[in-house]
């Protein structure tokens, strides 16, 4: 591609992503009655949106967002790190395991969601940020999986086997020498899956959609049966995406190698 | 140090069997090379040696301890790796401090012990160097220094040069002849080139197919090879064989008659090394062939040669005597009756 068109094209990509983005900030500082006319420029800024939403239970949503994310992506690590380790060396579940572990991402959501309701609501656990975990991890836990197979093929078998002769038993050689050689990877995996998690509405809605309800459940529920209240929803969306927007930044590079297929320069 | 036993050891990896019965000594204090073609099961019996890999019948010693199940830990084995296998997140120093630390030495004892291998090696001054920052030759020696400070019972060694030039190659080769007599190490070295297999061995053992082929000190495996296979593999450019008769103390094949010290009548293989088989007059002549090319080394020639009925052979001829060799023509040469070779029709045996 000639140097021109490439500037044309980026110029066209930046300005279709961030043009939504730049009219979500507009609308947050616009008062009801601006909103009328969403599209119209001319309006007088109100930070009334903003602390409704501050005062309005978004920043406890968020909290237990995070809550959420912590608590699905440590589990998503250490039992995916492991797992990823043994499909890598050892063939765990023979050949298929490799992408066969992704293959609950094929089935809708709301095929497993419902079992997952009765489950719950027989161990009274419904409207629990638990209740929430478990469903994340049904999607965490495979990602995160797959993503670290990458990592750990491009770990050298060798300096494994050297660690062992060294001194070391499996798990001693896989903690002081495989470990570090994937750390890279294990941070980008633990983001990626924290967002997955941080992003989700469809379980934490039905799951936990009372007093447990997540970040994306709290924005939904500026629909009102008033109507959309579009203002607040603004306002709550860019507490949910900003920092989505920060962690991709420092984790796209390692992204896209996790992506194709680990490739850690050894 | 220690000498290592390994009595009957068999791997199989499902249908294939990839080390058959084997016995071998590995002799305290001596440099004992496994070489063979690829796929001959080197590897396998150094890695189930160094407890890389389970084994699927026999024994494994070490002095006088079973270590046939026993973890790679508990054999008090250092190892060199082909791709050396330096740990990336540690400097050269902790590369070499790592066994040492996993087995809670002192911190000074470490300190002297890694010191100590660094200035045996030259490489005092890498030693805070991360192994990206070395080259292959500099990483050779931190892995090799990081077997030396562990003071082990015996060292291996699995293709340990195959990634460094041809010059490097060499320079490292007399290195590791050096350090061995220095520390008076046990060595088990394994490797596929056959000219280092020679030139490091105190005893060479020879394998093919998962089993031993022929066991001895280079001298005697390159002198005498117990089959055609091991002439062959033994020696560059490679031994050439002509496929003929023996009755009555003579060898013949087609256009070529060679008395051999053999009473036994009937087909055999005879096999020539090429530096054996030198242009002559006329009247002294085994053969003649065509010369096909000659491949100029400084102190001699590789000399191609096609016999009448197709044979192609090789001769190494020194360079004074390359003038009477005429790429084209066809030349009368002399097998050296005193370096015969005879096989068996199959090429399993060695007749003579």
């Amino acid at each position: 591609m000639s140097r021109p068109l490439r500037a044309l094209f980026l110029v066209i990509a930046v300005v279709a992503v961030a043009f939504p983005f730049a009219w979500v900030v507009l609308i947050s500082f616009k008062s009801r009655v601006d909103l009328n006319d969403p599209s119209s420029l001319s309006f007088t800024p109100t930070s009334a949106n903003w602390s409704e939403v501050l005062h309005g239970g978004v920043l406890e949503a968020a909290l237990r967002s995070v809550e959420v994310g912590l608590a699905t992506v440590s589990v998503s690590l250490v039992a995916g790190t492991l797992g990823a380790y043994a499909i890598s060396r050892f063939k765990a579940g023979g050949g298929p395991a490799r992408f066969g572990i992704l293959l609950a991402q094929l089935m809708p959501p709301a095929v497993l969601v419902v079992p997952l309701f009765i489950l719950f609501f027989n161990w009274n656990l419904r409207d629990t940020i638990w209740a929430v975990i478990a469903a994340h991890l049904t999607f965490v836990l495979p990602v995160v999986t797959w993503f670290m197979i990458g990592f750990f093929d491009a770990v050298p078998r060798e300096l494994e086997e050297q660690a062992m002769i060294d001194g070391y038993g499996r798990f001693g050689a896989f903690r002081r020498v495989v470990l570090p050689q994937v750390l890279p990877g294990l941070g980008a995996a633990a983001i990626f899956g924290f967002v997955l998690s941080w992003n989700d509405l469809f379980y934490a809605l039905i799951l936990a959609g009372g007093n447990a309800e997540t970040l994306p459940v709290a924005i939904s529920s500026y629909n009102t049966f008033r109507g959309v209240e579009l203002g607040a929803m603004s306002a709550a969306i860019l507490v949910s995406v900003v920092p989505v927007l920060i962690a991709s930044f420092f984790v796209q590079k390692r992204l896209v190698r996790g992506i194709s297929g680990g490739g850690l320069k050894y | 140090m220690a000498e290592i036993r390994v009595e009957a050891l068999r791997k199989r990896f499902g249908e294939v069997t990839a080390v058959d019965d084997i016995d071998l000594v590995i002799a305290d204090g001596g440099i004992t090379v496994l070489v063979g073609p690829s796929g001959c099961g080197k590897t396998t019996t150094l890695r189930m040696i160094a407890g890389l890999e389970d084994v699927t019948g026999g024994r494994i010693l070490i002095g006088e301890r079973d270590v046939t199940s026993a973890e790679p830990k508990d054999r008090d084995l250092a190892m060199v790796f082909q791709n050396y296998a330096l740990y990336p997140h540690m400097t050269a120093f902790q590369n070499m401090a790592f066994a040492l630390k996993a087995r809670d030495t002192p911190h000074d004892e470490i300190r002297d012990r890694v010191m100590h291998a660094a200035e045996l090696l030259g490489i005092t001054d890498l030693l805070e160097r991360r192994p990206k920052a070395l080259s292959g030759g500099q990483q050779q020696r931190v892995a090799i220094g990081r077997a030396i400070v562990r003071q082990p019972a015996a060292f291996l060694f699995d293709e340990p040069l195959s990634n460094l030039d041809a010059k490097l190659r060499v320079e490292m080769r007399t290195e590791i002849l050096k350090l061995q007599k220095e520390l008076n190490a046990t060595i088990l070295y394994v490797t596929h080139d056959q000219e280092e297999a020679m030139t490091l061995a105190d005893e060479m053992v020879v394998m093919r197919a998962g089993a031993i082929a022929q066991q001895g000190p280079p001298r005697v495996v390159y002198a005498e090879p117990a089959s055609e296979f091991v002439g062959g593999f033994v020696g560059s450019p490679p031994m050439n064989v002509i496929a003929g008769e023996a009755s009555g103390g003579v060898f013949r094949a087609e256009g070529l008659e060679v008395p051999v010290p053999l009473t036994a009548a009937g087909p055999a293989r005879l096999g020539v090394r090429p530096e054996h088989l030198r242009p002559s007059g006329p009247g002294e002549a085994t053969l003649t062939a065509d010369v096909e090319v000659i491949e100029f080394l400084g102190s001699s020639g590789i000399v191609s040669l096609r016999r009448g009925n197709g044979d192609s052979l090789k001769a190494l001829v020194p360079a004074d005597a390359l003038e009477s060799v005429l790429p084209g023509a066809a030349c009368p040469f002399r097998i050296d009756p005193g370096h015969l070779h005879l096989f068996s029709a199959d090429g399993s045996a060695r007749l003579h």
